[in-house]
């Protein structure tokens, strides 16, 4: 890939992948998840998450897996908007770009 | 480098932060690294990078969030957000690859970009507000020495409440269990006591049968009662403790919480 991802755009990506999985989905398969679009470093979703949970745009529970804890990320109510909105933006921004590209 | 290791340095490597912010990001990558699987532990190990690496990330992560953040919580409620939104989000885009031939370092370079961005908005807001973080951190700490004879003492008060109060249900669970064994066994030898009187009867007497009867009776109801003591014990071990125990290691910690929070 010779694009950048912006943060916006990763940060898209990212609910999207969180909205597949219905019951949640936990940090080591997002990274995976996202990694299969974009090129980055393992250690760059963490942040992501973090700020995503802090802006009430991801939940968390903890679900015992295999006898140690995993922690599942789910999108709220604010979550899901915020999709619709990347969504419709994206769709505007893309149709623009290969206009021009194409 | 194992994953102990890795943990333990990057736990070392963010000790200054918050307790939550330090917990959080080392639970979340020592989930990662279990996830992995141990036979691909030491290539996730190495693709995190070096812990280093890793911690100025996470702090990278808790320095934007600091800023308003206006990609997040405006647009939901801002109809006006595609003029100025668009600019924002997709600039990083259009900026980043045109001065770069190496395919392979985008993301990386980007990120610098980014950071030297948020280094320029933060070198005027953020330092004098971390300076007076810092002395408000130092003065609650001499206010809770200063403090100490007191807050420890109503510590200690609290705790050792709380201590008496289990302890206490636990020896009433105990004697309510004894009562119940009591019971049982008196009215198991109540009834023994009634059949035998049942047996004897005499030819002058009905008298025998009677008082069986009723000493069966008083057998079944004291065996009763007994069985009730046993399932209230049954419950206060397996239900009643337990629940006790959540709720008081909930306040306390939700007391040590408010605490921290304070604190930062």
């Amino acid at each position: 890939m010779v694009f950048n991802t912006g943060s916006t755009l990763l940060d898209a990506i990212v609910l999207a992948v969180v909205s597949n999985e219905a019951e949640g989905t936990y940090g080591y398969k997002i990274t995976q998840d996202v990694r299969d679009v974009i090129d980055l470093s393992e250690s760059t979703l963490y942040p992501v998450l973090r700020r995503l949970q802090k802006d009430e745009c991801l939940t968390t529970y903890d679900k015992e897996c295999s006898g140690r804890n995993r922690r599942y990320y789910q999108l709220t109510e604010k979550g899901h908007a915020q999709l619709q909105l990347y969504r419709t933006e994206w769709i505007t921004y893309a149709s623009k770009i290969s206009k021009v590209l194409h | 480098m194992n994953k102990n290791e890795y943990l333990d340095r990057l736990s070392r490597l963010l000790a200054d932060i918050s307790y939550e912010e330090h917990e959080e990001a080392l639970s979340y990558y020592r989930e990662y690294i279990e996830d992995a699987g141990i036979e691909n532990e030491q290539r996730v190990i190495e693709e995190l990078g070096s812990p280093e690496h890793l911690a100025r990330e996470i702090r990278e992560g808790l320095l934007k969030k600091g800023e308003p953040s206006r990609r997040q919580g405006e647009p939901i409620n801002a109809p006006e957000l595609r003029s100025d939104n668009s600019n924002d989000a997709y600039s990083d885009i259009s900026n980043g690859s045109r001065t770069n031939g190496n395919p392979y370092s985008h993301y990386d370079n980007h990120q610098k970009n980014k950071n030297a961005r948020s280094q320029k908005n933060n070198n005027q807001t953020a330092e004098p507000r971390q300076e007076k973080n810092r002395s408000t951190i130092i003065l609650i700490i001499i206010v809770l020495v200063a403090t100490s004879p007191i807050w420890i003492s109503v510590a200690c008060t609290v705790i050792g409440t709380i201590f008496a109060f289990i302890a206490s249900i636990i020896a009433i669970a105990f004697c309510i269990g004894a009562a119940g064994i009591v019971c049982i066994i008196t009215g198991i030898a109540l009834m023994i006591a009634g059949i035998s009187a049942c047996l004897s009867i005499t030819a002058f007497s009905i008298s025998g049968p009677l008082a069986g009867a009723a000493l069966i009776g008083a057998g079944f109801i004291v065996l009763a009662v007994g069985i009730l003591f046993m399932v209230l014990t049954v419950w206060l071990f397996g239900q009643g403790l337990p629940a006790l125990i959540r709720f008081s290691r909930q306040t306390i910690s939700r007391i040590s919480q408010r605490r921290k929070e304070s604190h930062i």
